[in-house]
């Protein structure tokens, strides 16, 4: 069952017409970001040998992936021994039937949640909901989100296109009972506990994802900042968590490189708040049955492409989101997918193909700032491109339109040329802009801009900008 | 292998998951990743000033610094001194009850006065841990560069619904339990009891980006090292 939106007819070209055109979410983003990418920057630099966290993260993942089938079936011996049971999902409708037996058994007919985005994948809430089960969002974020009925936008923040004002208006019409409340952050992160606290009391079943689980221990690992986590982890009696295959690491030490590497590539904190980690059930202290639900869902077709299957080392810190030029301007709902920003456009169309998904690749400029800082070093330009090749010899593109692209592949491959073509770009930007922008083109190209926005050509390209602005931040 | 569900359903799914996942493995990446390689040690020659500055400041001050930065409150004193210590913050805050794990040093709350104290003997209710103000455990692992406090259930942090559900947690740290970095954690403590690592108070950054001290956690933090 595929999220609506990944379903929608619209791929990433229309979508972000309207979305730029939302100043309100613009403004948001930006500031939202260049604050995240700051603090990321700082706290990046203090760590002398960042570059071999990176290295080392990504020769985990690697490892891990290399070996995939020998880690799950570790994961799945060490889970059990500890008094975990162990439940395989081949895909969504396989996981959420799962998940709503469970909850079923047990006679329940409301759930916690903590923020997962392999939930929203398997578009659970939706799922339970048609069989009677109410799922609460714990995370202030979705929590915001569910109420409004809306989708997340971005990893990390997924209300980061909700004002103050708009939340206050939401939560007075709905978990504040009439109260009228202030526009203050504080006051309103305050009527969110008060309205969860009971949840967090009365509920006999959590649903969470999983940030890491390690092989050799069974031990799972969920990193996040308010406490709510730590609610749904500790307070109910059964607690439910879902995992991609890919989110397994070998070993404990293993576990420690990615706390260094998470908090300071998502937050830009040197520490999350509060990290916890449980190794099956553990007596006269939290949840009595534990229960890992490992997902397929398409990610073992990811792991299939020798090139692409880099996408699944991926810990969903959202770092690439905040530097991304395109996802500052387009928002995270432009991507039509749970997964936004240049993680998406590489990961959205592998796993789920649709024809809206297909477009992604195209959602990118290539200037490389996503690899630059991703935690576990995936290359996402390169990914991007040789997405758009199989896109468009799988049939789905049209013909001029792989000479263009294959063009763009040969400019990429050779960095510097690269610089140098944005360069003169810049140079005759006057000329090009009245060409492009004023709109009649013809033949081929003018139908390609038909359906495409483009950019004015800006006075400095991405790249000289991110020289001048971005590397001297310590990264 | 472990005893998965024994529905026919799901054992065919981790079948087929696991065949999918082998035939998928059998065209390699174009560059093949090499054996795992350890992390750089920081200090090297070429360290920059500002993080060998860092590197030379004892565990105990950059853990301060960390912590003072997450707006957590600190104080450092003797070990003689906890008791006076823990007493006056407490005065400080409108506090009326406060439970502690049965594995507590009890001569650390001798002094603090005009307030309810109740030991978690493991079965009281999570509603009746929600009432309490406070809580006050020991530390058996920290981490300086990160202001972590790392809880493993030992006899005086206890479970962990108690450092959760009150609202103002002291913690006590003896300077001889920090560790440096994170790199080093699971050789200090060990996964067989639950662990939750606490760098600072409970946060939210998710209305217009400002931070929030304190969501579901307990959003006063009070940490004590003890030289
Ligand atoms: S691709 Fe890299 S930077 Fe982007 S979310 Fe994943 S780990 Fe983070």
């Amino acid at each position: 069952m595929k999220s609506e939106m990944a379903k929608a007819k619209t791929g990433f070209p229309f979508t972000s017409i309207e979305q730029i055109n939302n100043s309100q979410l613009r403004a948001n983003l930006k500031s939202a970001t260049s604050a995240i990418r700051e603090k990321r920057a700082k706290v990046v630099g203090e760590k002398q040998d960042w570059e071999e966290l990176r290295r080392t993260g990504e020769r985990i993942k690697d490892e891990v992936l290399s070996s995939l089938d020998e880690y799950l079936l570790q994961l799945e011996e060490s889970v059990t021994k500890v008094g975990g049971i162990v439940h395989w999902a081949a895909d969504s409708s396989e996981a959420n039937r799962i998940i709503l037996s469970l909850i079923q058994e047990h006679g329940e007919s409301e759930v916690i949640k903590v923020k997962s985005l392999t939930t929203d994948e398997l578009d659970l809430n939706e799922y339970l909901a048609n069989h009677g089960v109410s799922a609460f969002e714990t995370d202030l974020a979705e929590l915001i989100v569910q109420l409004a009925h809306d989708k997340p936008s971005h990893i990390l923040v997924p209300a980061i296109h909700k004002s103050r004002s708009e939340i206050k208006e939401l939560f007075e019409n709905t978990i504040s009972k009439g109260r009228v409340l202030g526009d203050g952050p504080a006051e309103l992160a305050e009527a969110s506990r008060l309205y969860l606290r009971q949840k967090f009391l009365s509920s006999k079943v959590a649903v969470s994802g999983v940030n890491f689980a390690v092989a050799e221990t069974g031990t799972v690992c969920i990193v996040e900042s308010e406490g709510n986590g730590r609610m749904c982890l500790t307070l109910p009696k059964v607690l439910i968590s879902v995992m991609g295959i890919e989110k397994v690491l070998p070993k404990l030490d293993d576990l420690a490189v990615f706390l260094e590497l998470l908090p300071r590539s998502s937050t830009g904190e040197r520490m999350n708040p509060y990290t916890s980690t449980w190794t099956g059930v553990h007596p006269g202290d939290g949840p009595e049955e534990f229960h890992l639900v490992i997902l397929d869902n398409r990610r073992s077709h990811v792991l299939a492409d020798p090139v692409g299957r880099q996408a699944l080392r991926c810990i969903r810190c959202s770092a690439c989101l905040n530097v991304c030029p395109v996802y500052e301007r387009s928002g995270g709902h432009a991507y039509g997918s749970v997964y936004p920003g240049p993680i998406g456009a590489i990961l959205s169309p592998q796993l789920f193909a649709t024809e809206a998904s297909l477009s992604l690749p195209w959602a990118s400029t290539l200037c490389g700032a996503c690899y630059e800082v991703c935690p576990v070093r995936i290359d996402i330009p390169r990914v991007l491109v040789h997405l758009r090749e199989k896109v468009i010899s799988e049939g789905y593109k049209s013909k001029s339109e792989e000479a263009s692209f294959r063009l763009i592949a040969l400019v990429l491959n050779a960095g510097r040329r690269f610089d140098l073509i944005q360069q003169v770009a810049t140079r005759l930007r006057r000329p090009l802009n009245r060409l492009f922008l004023a709109g009649s083109l013809p033949g081929v190209l003018g139908k390609w801009r038909a359906a495409r926005q483009i950019p004015e050509i800006p006075k400095e390209t991405f790249r000289m900008w991110w020289r001048a602005n971005g590397s001297d931040n310590g990264n | 292998m472990g005893a998965t569900m024994e529905t026919s359903g799901i054992k065919s799914s981790r079948a087929a998951i696991l065949e999918l996942v082998k035939a998928a493995l059998r065209e390699k990446s174009p560059s093949a990743p090499s054996a795992l390689a350890g992390i750089a040690t920081p200090g090297a020659p070429g360290t920059p000033p500002s993080i060998r500055k860092h590197l030379e400041q004892s565990v105990a001050d950059l853990f301060e610094e960390v912590l003072l930065d997450y707006k957590a409150t600190v104080r450092r004193c003797a070990e003689h001194q906890v008791p006076s210590v823990i007493a006056e913050l407490f005065a400080s805050q409108e506090i009326s009850s406060a439970v502690i794990p049965d594995g507590l040093d009890r001569s650390w709350i001798e002094q603090i006065k005009g307030i309810e104290l109740v030991v978690d003997d493991g079965f009281r209710s999570t509603g009746e841990l929600a009432s309490i103000d406070a809580v006050i455990t020991g530390c058996a692992c920290a981490i300086a560069e990160t202001g972590t406090l790392v809880l493993s259930c030992q006899p005086d942090e206890g479970r962990r619904a108690i450092t959760l559900l009150p609202d103002f947690h002291f913690c006590v740290v003896r300077s001889s339990v920090i560790i440096r970095g994170v790199n080093d954690l699971f050789k200090h403590v060990s996964v067989a009891n639950p662990i939750t690592l606490i760098s600072g108070p409970s946060a939210t950054s998710d209305i217009e980006l400002k931070r929030v001290e304190g969501v579901h956690g307990p959003r006063n933090l009070f940490v004590i090292i003890v030289s």
